[in-house]
């Protein structure tokens, strides 16, 4: 044997044995996940020179953070699952167009499901465009209610709840507690006054009474002092609670203790209609605050929470249904057996008429979890946690 | 007034009696509970149900177990991230385990040698030398958040559940290594061996069942399922066994159901609910079969059931949400 063919075989020979563990390795499943990057929700306010909002504040601090920690939660799946999961992560620019970017990159990574973290326009256009790509997606921050309803897609599943989960979870604590008359102020924006438009028909369904509605502006003009002014916002009417619709806070802030009449504050701040909450200390909850801690050394919001139990779904449909005929993430979600664990009590899974996630919502302060929906006194003939949010009945999806 | 200068004048020797007692009573029949919200171990006599004492049990105390050679109690204090160890015949700490992280269940060898913990925010398994107190080693991803422990009775396997990843792994503990991973449904929290050995029952919380394992075939060859008219699907969440000593029935702890289920074994009917607390979780039962006692999480008491009337006899007010029972007989 020359010299040249033994390094040859030698050669061959180390190299069998990489190629047998390369073909024993399970083969990649890639989760994208997407975003822009400049989303008015995740504006930055309130932090030079104090951050202000400190702990509490979610905005500018994206959910993505929840989705990695999802894809490290599981990566012991793997095992199970026979696939390795790895989460591929675009952000799109001011400049691009959302949709096209979406579909191209999907096809070229080799995407097979993907988390969604947009406003519901952006959304829409989103799910028309990938609609023949038959790919699953999930929404995990936008809570428009037409997106449960009159604006559903058969590919779009949402994790993150509907504003009328949340303003429903209000309605029945308002009504346990027999604070009966409520007085309504919006914000500025389309999503404050969708907000609103969902609490005062939870109130209506829960047997509440909308005793004003208000439109209040930030500022200190003189001559607007009925919109920015909380004395005259809140004079001149009876009402055991104030709501308010703030997506962007920093007016919301400061209405407790400040309303005219002493009255409780709920819905941007004072009493917060949420998915999640770090203060929730029962079900495992604790265990996945400390793993999102750790990872990111910050608080973990109801949308971290969104994009975690999202990577979840992915993992417990592949290890249980993967193996059944004609699988389909469509199928496995609305599946009667699918159950997922979210840490918060019970268990949960999707509504099949609107593809909503049913969960229980977290009525909470600022640091602390006062009490979770659905309240024990409403009860629904089959699942209670369908007393919030819109049944098979009042949701109009068609597909 | 003689009686109360009597007491006055032998207020020392009365106290050395009491003592006396104390020290007599504690090797007696007792039950004990570790309470995680109020740091503390309750000692309960089997017989009159009278609380006997209530000791310091370190920060979160939970799973706890007897070594009767000794008369010593090990508990698992989560907060201070120790096994301790406790005298019962003084009631005084003597001694402790290094743990890693957050020790919530752990097992102890049939030989006594070494005891498993799981480490519910590290997704490990813990080794330790019982007799130094040292760490023999740490086996990593045994699954997100493992909880129960359990000894294969031949002492050659420790099966762990982990609730985040809904699966038992089936680990060697003496050569630290991962033998085995097996589905079950959803939120696994505890498992038990049957008496014979061949079958390791896993509850799962969430999922509102029972995975029987077959321990030669390592694969779920029963599902138990739980219902009773007037409780909802939601409610039943399994946490908790205590096996009959003759092998014949399994008790459930059923959690926010408030009963517990009473299985047979050798067909996994259920043949019948107990009512007890709000969110009963822990289970023990007496020697002879004729005690289970529970723990009610949420109401701070635990519940004593006569096994022959199928029902709760006697609630006990102990500390805050009580997590363990033992009994010592």
């Amino acid at each position: 044997m020359n010299f040249f063919s033994l390094k040859v075989t030698i050669l061959l020979i180390c190299l069998i044995p990489i190629n047998i563990l390369y073909a024993q390795e399970n083969p990649i499943f890639n989760i994208g996940y997407y975003d822009l990057e400049e989303d008015i929700r995740y504006d930055i306010w309130g932090v030079h020179p104090v951050d202000i909002r400190s702990n509490t504040n979610q905005l500018y601090k994206r959910p993505i953070a929840g989705a990695e920690l999802g894809l490290k939660d599981i990566k012991p799946f793997q095992r199970m699952s026979k696939v390795k999961f790895d989460l591929v992560k675009r952000r799109i620019k001011p400049d691009e167009e959302a949709a096209e970017a979406i579909y191209n990159h999907i096809k070229e990574n080799d995407i097979k499901f993907i988390l969604l973290d947009f406003p519901i326009a952006e959304l829409l256009k989103i799910t028309n465009k990938i609609n023949d790509l038959d790919i699953t997606a999930i929404n995990v921050s936008s809570k428009n209610n037409n997106l449960r309803s009159s604006q559903c897609n058969k590919n779009l599943f949402h994790t993150i709840p509907s504003e009328r989960m949340l303003s429903d979870s209000l309605a029945q604590y308002l009504s346990e507690k027999k604070w009966r008359k409520i007085l309504v102020l919006t914000g500025p924006l389309e999503i404050d006054e969708a907000k609103s438009k969902s609490f005062i028909e939870s109130a209506k369904q829960f047997g509440l009474k909308i005793t004003g509605e208000r439109n209040f502006v930030l500022g200190n003009d003189p001559r607007a002092r009925d919109q920015n002014d909380l004395d005259f916002l809140t004079g001149a009417a009876k009402y055991d609670a104030v709501y308010i619709a703030d997506t962007l806070k920093e007016f919301s802030y400061r209405v407790p203790f400040a309303t005219h009449k002493p009255a409780i504050v709920i819905g941007s701040s004072g009493l917060i209609p949420r998915a999640w909450h770090w203060s929730y200390l029962r079900h495992g909850a604790p265990q996945v605050h400390g793993r999102f801690e750790r990872m990111h050394e910050r608080r973990m919001t109801e949308e971290d929470w969104a994009a975690w139990i999202a990577m979840r779904a992915v993992a417990e449909a592949l290890v249980r249904f993967q193996d059944n005929e004609n699988f389909s993430f469509r199928n496995a979600f609305i599946d009667e057996s699918f159950k997922l664990d979210g840490s918060k009590g019970p268990i949960l899974n999707f509504r099949p008429w609107n593809r909503q996630l049913r969960q229980p919502i977290m009525l909470s302060t600022e640091n602390w979890v006062t009490s979770i929906a659905p309240l024990n006194s409403f009860v629904h003939r089959e699942n209670n946690l369908d007393t919030i949010g819109m049944d098979n009945k009042t949701s109009k999806c068609a597909n | 007034m003689r009686f109360i200068n009597f007491i006055y004048q032998n207020f020392v020797k009365l106290c050395f009696i009491g003592f006396l007692i104390a020290t007599f009573s504690s090797n007696a029949e007792t039950i004990l509970i570790s309470n995680e919200g109020s740091d503390n171990i309750t000692i309960i006599d089997l017989k009159s149900y009278e609380v006997l004492a209530t000791i310091n049990g370190g920060k979160r105390p939970r799973d706890m177990h007897y070594i009767p050679k000794s008369n010593s109690l090990l508990v698992a204090a989560s907060e201070d991230d120790t096994i301790y160890r406790i005298d019962l015949d003084t009631y005084e700490i003597t001694g402790k385990l290094e743990t890693g992280d957050d020790p919530e269940i752990f097992d102890i060898s049939p030989d006594g040698k070494i005891a498993v913990v799981s480490n519910e925010d590290d997704n490990a398994a813990t080794v330790i030398d019982i007799n130094s107190g040292k760490i023999i080693r740490v086996i990593e991803d045994v699954g997100i958040e493992p909880e129960g422990v359990n000894f294969s009775p031949d002492g050659k396997l420790v099966y762990i559940t982990s609730e985040g990843t809904n699966t038992v792994l089936i680990i060697d503990p003496w050569a630290g290594k991962v033998i085995e991973e097996i589905l079950v449904g959803n939120r696994p929290r505890r498992g038990a061996f049957t008496k014979n050995g061949q079958e390791y029952w896993v509850t799962n919380e969430l999922g509102g069942t029972v995975s029987v394992i077959d321990t030669n075939s390592y694969k779920v060859i029963h599902n138990i399922k739980f219902e009773k008219k007037g409780i909802r699907s939601t409610e039943i969440t399994p946490v908790d066994f205590a096996m009959s000593n003759d092998g014949k029935l399994a008790y459930i702890t059923l959690g926010r159901s408030k009963h517990v289920a009473v299985v047979q074994t050798e067909n996994y009917k259920v043949i019948d609910y107990i009512l007890a607390g709000s969110r009963v979780w822990g289970a023990a039962i007496s020697s002879d079969d004729k005690t289970l006692i529970v723990t009610n999480g949420n109401s701070d008491d635990i519940s004593i059931i006569d096994t022959d009337k199928r029902a709760s006899i006697k609630s006990i007010a102990v500390g805050i949400t009580p997590h363990t029972v033992r009994i010592i007989d």
